[in-house]
């Protein structure tokens, strides 16, 4: 193997283990944008496409983490709107019914993913972003917007929330039945 | 229920979700094909290819001038084909071009607003574009053709043809293009093709960019 080919096979390597690391982030962002089985491989493939194009550029100073958001979203983001998307619903049901994983499920989870769907992506972006813990600061970098606007967007969304639970007269109990 | 109560909740859920076999699945796909899987970012492709077609258009029309300048002289109405496919290749150029330049600048590693607002002007400047020339060809379409008759026969086959003759092929050109917005309403939904003719006849597809950097710009100002 020339060193050229020995360096890629490394290089491939460390990628694949940084990738799985961080692997809950492009589940994370896959899940808010898209909840169809194919549709979610597709996303998947997607970013991790855009993930190694863009893993030579990546400045070691920052955090993975936060690099990985900023591709993962720009791409979710693109992928949402270069083409009109079935409005298939929703396998979440599936997913959080899987026996292996959750026995029951909380109600509240339900009105997350409802805000989530009826976000604008960006806005979309912005929640997953907060709900993942990022500072302001960094969600700001992540965006590429003001911290006064993101805590200015933090707090409109926080208000959407309690409308959305306000005005829902969803009893707890259809959790378990279909949507 | 409030934001802050969610995150734990949030975090609770993603952690079970990396544990599905359908998330596992996907993950261990996407890895095997990540190698194998040609690029879906069409994004250069689409005008690379206009560019080149454009380019050998515009080289064609050219040279079929300079090939026929003593007949222009005599007879320059007979120039009209090539000056037609010459303009709309040489728009085509400039318009492909400025494309590339702004895709050029897409990088998916900087932040999502910059790069989703060149994403919008790449889109929002290729549907102006595809509706221009939509718009331009369909009653103009006969003079494509009989180019290509000049090219084949000569110069002169143009001639024969009378006002009246070209002014009812213009008629037709309208006709056609009436029909085919008829067709795209009629099956906009089930082809991909007529939606997209549909979407050019009535400029949704301009409204759509034009909004989508309209969302963009009020994301950013907050």
């Amino acid at each position: 193997m020339t060193t050229l080919g020995r360096d890629i096979v490394i290089n491939q390597a460390r990628f694949e283990s940084i990738l799985h690391e961080h692997r809950l982030i492009v589940l994370k962002v896959v899940n808010a944008f898209t909840r169809h089985t194919e549709d979610q491989q597709d996303l998947i493939q997607e970013i991790r496409l855009q993930l190694w194009r863009a893993y030579p550029t990546y400045d070691s100073s920052r955090t993975f983490s936060t690099w990985m958001y900023q591709v993962a979203l720009n791409t979710a983001i693109s992928w949402s709107r270069s083409t009109q998307r079935s409005k298939r619903v929703s396998s979440l049901e599936q997913t959080l019914h899987e026996p292996t994983v959750v026995t029951e499920i909380d109600p509240d989870l339900y009105h997350l993913y409802d805000l989530i769907n009826q976000l604008e992506p960006f806005n979309r972006a912005l929640l997953l972003l907060y709900l993942d813990d990022l500072t302001h600061q960094e969600i700001s970098d992540v965006l590429g917007i003001s911290v006064s606007n993101v805590a200015t967007k933090i707090s409109r969304l926080k208000l959407r929330l309690r409308q959305l639970v306000t005005n829902s007269e969803t009893p707890k109990g259809h959790i378990n039945g279909t949507r | 229920m409030e934001l802050d109560e969610l995150k734990t909740k949030w975090t609770t859920i993603n952690t079970q979700l990396d544990q599905t076999q359908a998330s596992q699945r996907a993950m261990e796909q996407s890895l095997k094909q990540l190698m194998l899987k040609p690029s879906k970012n069409r994004l250069a492709f689409e005008p690379g290819y206009e560019l080149i077609m454009a380019g050998l258009g515009l080289l064609w029309s050219a040279g079929f001038v300079a090939s026929h300048f003593s007949e222009v002289q005599k007879a320059p109405i007979g120039i009209a084909p090539a000056m037609m496919l010459f303009g709309l290749c040489l728009f085509t150029v400039i318009v492909n071009i400025r494309q590339l330049i702004l895709i050029s600048d897409v990088n998916y590693a900087n932040p999502v607003v910059k790069t989703q607002k060149t994403l919008s002007k790449v889109r929002s400047l290729r549907v102006r574009s595809t509706q221009a020339v939509l718009l331009a060809c369909l009653p103009t379409w006969f003079l494509f053709p009989l180019f290509l008759l000049q090219s084949v026969v000569g110069y002169e086959v143009l001639l024969k043809f009378n006002f009246s003759w070209l002014a009812a092929n213009v008629g037709v050109g309208v006709l056609l293009s009436a029909g085919l917005f008829l067709l795209a309403r009629r099956f906009g939904k089930t082809s991909r093709f007529f939606r997209l003719v549909e979407e050019a006849f009535a400029g949704t597809a301009v409204k759509r960019a034009e909004e989508s950097l309209e969302e963009l710009e009020a994301f950013e100002m907050g």
